[in-house]
């Protein structure tokens, strides 16, 4: 007993030594982050954050289930896991993130563009569109070379021997504080596509618009 | 000559006898915990498998495309060597080529590692939790971390996050022994998990940072001392190794390719709150307010937390 109480006295208890082991190197991330680094790149200490929230949970109401305690906390437990799943379950079918949203209409201009091209035509997509787009076509059995970005479009290089050019872009009127977006590079590939007709609008949702041009 | 036989011959029965050391203190660490207690977690855990599995059909994002197209999709060399994006975290990578080259060329089986690492986080944080502060707290933090949004959909994003995480908390399992006594095994495991974790990718740094606080803030007063030179041993020989590692990507694209990532930019503060709180609720498109109101409680009484069930 003497020798226990010796050793509390001189360590910190846990939770204090968990909350100065995580916080110094929070503050080394954010130095060396130039201030605010991306939060996720964090991400890794949130199992503790949420053990140490845990355990200060526990601490406020264990009085309160004493003599009970293991089978009141396996059910919350149990419980809490519950809840979350089916809240965060019901949530996401009912109202889709901008994630899902922007990614599944990519998907399905892949699905509708994928019996349209052939190896004579050309799909010029920007980020954030152009690798999950390139993505879903390889799925869908296209060659892994079907999409390119405008930043490499070489003017009568790729375009050579291309009789038809799909551009996909993100709509005009999405605003996105993550991606910087691509109005200027349509406007790009629209002057490098001088040998081939006007683009013309063949799908347009909330987040994407597909244009085709043709060779003159 | 006889002198270094015998030496060497010392070391190793000082080895096996470590590592026996070692494997009897795991497994009274890792013993399983009671009936009822076992059920709840075996439950937490299938719920959080369930929920993550569901998840595996989300369309493929931007950063996983791009690493799955460029990288994940080639060969275990260039998957090895290509750093011209930092967008390459190596051991990921490797173990999602292994995944599609046993399993086809789709994003489940890129997410196959990540979907493994995000569901192997529910147990491994339990037994961590367990021996920190006790089955109950252990068991709570199981169930939040099982539903928390940010870490289901990162558990089906064929990215970095989850591996990192699970490396980061198998390492604190063997920080316990360190304690204790002086145990080359248990920071031989820290030094093996801290290296795959830094092959991965360089800011898991932190990370080891983190698990090195831990270790000396923990230590009595008679290991404290013993403990630094044991730390300074343990980076010494995780920066060995992973320059070791990262040497033929160096070669190909440079140092400076591996260290300075230029696509991470510094945020605004209030769009790192913003994320940050968006990624402590509870689901997207809910209220923060109530899911912080029960994390500051919480964290807030978590510095008197107790150490076990007979301390409450």
């Amino acid at each position: 007993m003497g020798n226990r109480a010796r050793i509390v006295s001189t360590r910190l208890p846990v939770g204090r030594r968990l909350l100065v082991a995580l916080i110094i190197p929070a503050a080394a991330i954010c130095v060396a982050g130039r201030f605010i680094p991306p939060p996720r790149v964090l991400l890794y200490m949130l199992p503790i954050i949420a053990l140490l929230s845990a355990a200060g949970l526990v601490q406020l109401t264990a009085q309160i289930v004493k003599g009970r305690a293991e089978r009141v906390y396996s059910w919350i437990a149990v419980a809490a896991s519950l809840l979350l799943a089916i809240h965060l379950t019901a949530t996401r079918n009912a109202s889709p993130g901008f994630d899902q949203r922007f990614y599944q209409q990519i998907e399905r201009a892949a699905n509708s563009l994928a019996p349209s091209v052939k190896s004579s035509s050309l799909i010029i997509a920007p980020v954030p569109i152009n690798h999950p787009l390139q993505y879903e076509l390889l799925q869908l059995g296209q060659t892994r070379r079907a999409v390119i970005d405008p930043r490499h479009l070489r003017r009568g290089r790729s375009l050579k021997d291309r009789n038809k050019v799909w551009i996909v872009r993100t709509h005009p009127e999405f605003k996105s504080d993550r991606w910087q977006l691509n109005t200027g590079q349509f406007d790009l590939t629209r002057s490098a596509l001088s040998e081939f007709t006007a683009p013309r609008l063949v799908r347009s949702t909330e987040f994407l618009q597909v244009w085709v041009a043709d060779r003159r | 000559m006889l002198t270094f036989r015998v030496s060497v011959v010392a070391a190793l029965s000082n080895l096996e006898a470590d590592v026996r050391v070692f494997g009897e203190w795991l497994g009274s660490e890792l013993k399983l915990p009671s009936r009822g207690h076992a059920l709840a977690l075996f439950a937490i855990v299938l719920i959080g498998a369930a929920l993550r599995v569901t998840g595996l059909d989300h369309p493929m994002r931007f950063d996983e495309s791009d690493s799955f197209l460029h990288t994940v999709l080639t060969d275990w060399f260039n998957v090895w060597t290509d750093y011209t994006v930092p967008n390459n975290h190596i051991f990921y990578n490797l173990l999602a080529h292994l995944s599609v080259l046993t399993l086809g060329e789709t994003a489940t089986a890129a997410r196959l590692p990540t979907l493994l690492a995000g569901i192997a986080i529910i147990p491994v944080l339990f037994f961590v939790g367990r021996a920190l502060f006790g089955t109950h707290a252990a068991l709570l933090a199981a169930a939040l971390v099982s539903g928390l949004p940010a870490l289901v959909d990162y558990s089906t994003n064929a990215r970095r996050y989850m591996l990192i995480t699970l490396l980061f908390l198998l390492a604190i399992v063997p920080t316990g022994i360190l304690q204790q006594r002086r145990s080359i095994t248990a920071w031989g495991v820290i030094a093996v998990l801290m290296t795959a974790g830094l092959f991965t990718v360089p800011t898991m740094l932190f990370a080891f940072g983190t698990i090195l606080l831990m270790v000396l803030l923990a230590a009595t007063p008679t290991r404290r001392k013993p403990l630094i030179f044991e730390s300074i041993g343990v980076v010494a020989l995780c920066g060995f190794a992973s320059i070791v590692l990262y040497l033929p990507p160096a070669m190909r694209c440079t140092w400076d390719a591996i260290i300075s990532n230029r696509y991470v930019q510094p945020v605004t503060l209030d769009r790192a709150l913003g994320q940050i709180a968006k990624s402590l609720n509870f689901a997207s498109t809910t209220s923060v307010e109530p899911a912080l109101l029960l994390w500051a409680i919480g964290l807030g009484l978590s510095p008197r937390a107790c150490q076990s069930e007979e301390d409450c």
